[in-house]
């Protein structure tokens, strides 16, 4: 399949300060690409270089295999985008600031502005003055002047800052169905993790402004620690048993018993099987998934540890 | 051209619905309403009388007749219009930035310099549009007055300075636009406004206001009493200020790293 959006050894330093240094991605049609960083880690500076807005001190950006620069606008035909909190001319309404966008974006048909207004939930407020919207409904105008033109790529920086709960599973809902029903291909830069995971079917790790990881979702499943945790009246003497039997277990600081052994994660029966007939009867077994976050953050921390002592 | 039509729509539709567009007419409606009181006062020297301070002031502006009116219309927009159109340019310009919007105009289906240009032919509107208003508002008010010596020659060069001095003044506009990108936002055009006013006063006054752009609409409006004074060297460093200040706004926004 071929690449949408493309980066290579993409740099950019500010007064020998590099914000993004080296990084190369590569996201495909129909990927919805879930770029992750702490603030101040490159995310922001990787999308507007990815926009053109801000020119690479070295590498390059692709989009549609076509090279980013200011002299290649045609591409920006097919891009919609949003980057950091969207902000709307405050004195025009909702309608009147999604009628510029459309006349910015060519689009001959004054339908593709009802259309986005009712797909994003606007209709109440179409004729509200911008400066009188809340932050969530000028974050769906913001993602209506990125979809209005109904592009093949997206690029998105938080798009679920300031939306409720509702609103969320909403827009994570429309994501999907354009990755699913028009191939678009997405690439969204985000600290709401649990977000992520849930839509992302790719994810790049930058962090101190490398991409110190790149994984799909498969990937992500096995990379991830998978734990069983158990509950026992008498744990020193379950610790002894399994032991016995040939698993590897310890007592975890909440005193539990933890094990990462494929094996006892992937069949739990046997294993309380074994406690049972050691005459330790578990009083709680769980399988517990390392989330995104607590996933995030150990790599973080791994690599970060790594960056430090190779700078050292 | 098409695009071009709907960049310009655009950011028309951004100046009518702002109050600063509003703004602009109104304070520059002080300028024909304050020079008519002028020649109110001239033309009744009883009332002059009785005025005091104001009536000595008002002998600033000569006799109380349409050529005095004409030209003292053309001083304020040389010096006003500084201020005035500058403000323009700044607001169109520097509202990008204060407003955070300026990143939804970088990615777009045609040149990136297209938008600073529309910008320009917007200002360039505006300004006329104002200046207009001040014409059509002091032909009113010069009406209303009886002010005498009117005649069609009267007219027709009173028309045509103030007509070259909006011209000239309008195109020291570009600079400004340069200094509402380069500082995002109004707060450092609207002070290169103000440094220009003040320093075209300064150079105007020793002697050298004919070398430097912002005090040459001044020297033209008759603001030395020495007449209607305009070189070619004058309008050749009023064009090339203008040019520089257009084409390096184009440059920054083709070349800038926008972090706005």
């Amino acid at each position: 399949m071929e690449d949408i959006i493309c980066t290579h050894d993409l740099t950019k330093s500010y007064q020998g300060f590099r914000a993004v240094d080296n990084v190369s991605l590569r996201v495909k049609r129909g990927e919805i690409y879930g770029f992750l960083g702490l603030n101040g880690a490159g995310k922001t500076t990787t999308i507007r270089m990815l926009l053109g807005m801000i020119r690479p001190t070295s590498g390059s950006c692709f989009i549609n295999g076509q090279t980013v620069s200011a002299g290649n606008y045609h591409i920006w035909k097919q891009v919609g985008y949003m980057v950091e909190t969207p902000y709307a001319y405050p004195d025009l309404s909702v309608r009147e600031n999604l009628e510029i966008a459309s006349k910015l974006h060519q689009i001959p048909d004054d339908s593709a502005i009802s259309r986005v207004i009712e797909r994003l939930g606007l209709t109440a407020y179409e004729y509200r003055k911008a400066k009188h919207l809340s932050m969530g409904n000028a974050q769906r105008l913001g993602i209506a002047k990125a979809l209005l033109h109904q592009p093949q790529v997206l690029l998105l920086d938080e798009p679920s800052n300031g939306l409720d709960p509702a609103g969320i599973v909403e827009i994570r809902e429309l994501l999907q169905e354009l990755t699913y029903n028009k191939e678009a291909t997405i690439f969204i830069s985000s600290h709401i993790l649990g977000e992520i995971s849930k839509i992302a079917t790719k994810i790049g790790i930058i962090h101190n402004g490398r991409l110190i990881q790149e994984l799909g979702k498969k990937e992500l499943e096995q990379q991830r620690i998978v734990k069983l945790l158990i509950k026992t009246r008498n744990i020193k003497g379950a610790i002894k048993s399994l032991s016995h039997s040939g698993y590897a277990v310890r007592e975890n600081k909440k005193g539990l018993l933890e094990t990462q052994s494929k094996d006892a994660v992937r069949h739990p029966d046997k294993l309380v099987k074994a406690l049972v007939k050691a005459d330790h009867p578990p009083t709680m077994v769980l399988v517990e998934e390392e989330d995104l976050e607590s996933y995030f953050l150990r790599v973080i921390d791994k690599k970060g540890d790594a960056l430090h002592e190779s700078n050292a | 051209m098409n695009q071009m039509r709907k960049l310009i729509s655009t950011e028309l539709l951004k100046s009518r619905k702002s109050k600063v567009i509003w703004i602009t007419f109104i304070s520059f409606t002080l300028l024909p309403i304050m020079g008519g009181f002028f020649m109110f006062v001239l033309k009744h020297p009883d009332f002059a009388k009785t005025s005091g301070l104001l009536g000595a002031k008002a002998q600033l502006a000569g006799s109380a007749d349409w050529p005095s009116f004409f030209s003292l219309l053309a001083q304020g927009i040389a010096i006003g219009g500084l201020f005035v159109f500058g403000f323009i340019t700044s607001w169109i310009f520097g509202r990008e930035y204060s407003d955070r919007t300026v990143k939804d105009l970088l990615a777009l289906p045609f040149p990136r310099t297209s938008v600073p240009i529309a910008k320009f032919i917007t200002a360039l509107i505006w300004s006329t549009l104002v200046t207009a208003w001040v014409i059509g508002i002091g032909f009113i008010v010069g009406q209303v007055i009886g002010l005498p010596q009117w005649s069609a020659e009267v007219w027709q060069h009173g028309l045509y300075v103030l007509v070259v001095t909006s011209v000239l003044t309008i195109l020291l506009s570009t600079p400004v636009a340069l200094f509402a990108c380069y500082g995002r936002g109004y707060l450092a055009p609207l002070g290169f406004v103000i440094m220009t006013m003040i320093l075209s006063q300064i150079i105007g006054a020793i002697g050298y206001g004919s070398f430097f752009p912002w005090s040459i609409p001044a020297l033209f409006s008759n603001v030395t009493g020495e007449g209607n004074l305009l070189s070619v060297t004058g309008v050749s460093i009023i064009l090339i200020t203008s040019l520089i200040g257009f084409i390096s706004t184009l440059s920054f926004w083709w070349f800038a790293d926008q972090n706005g």
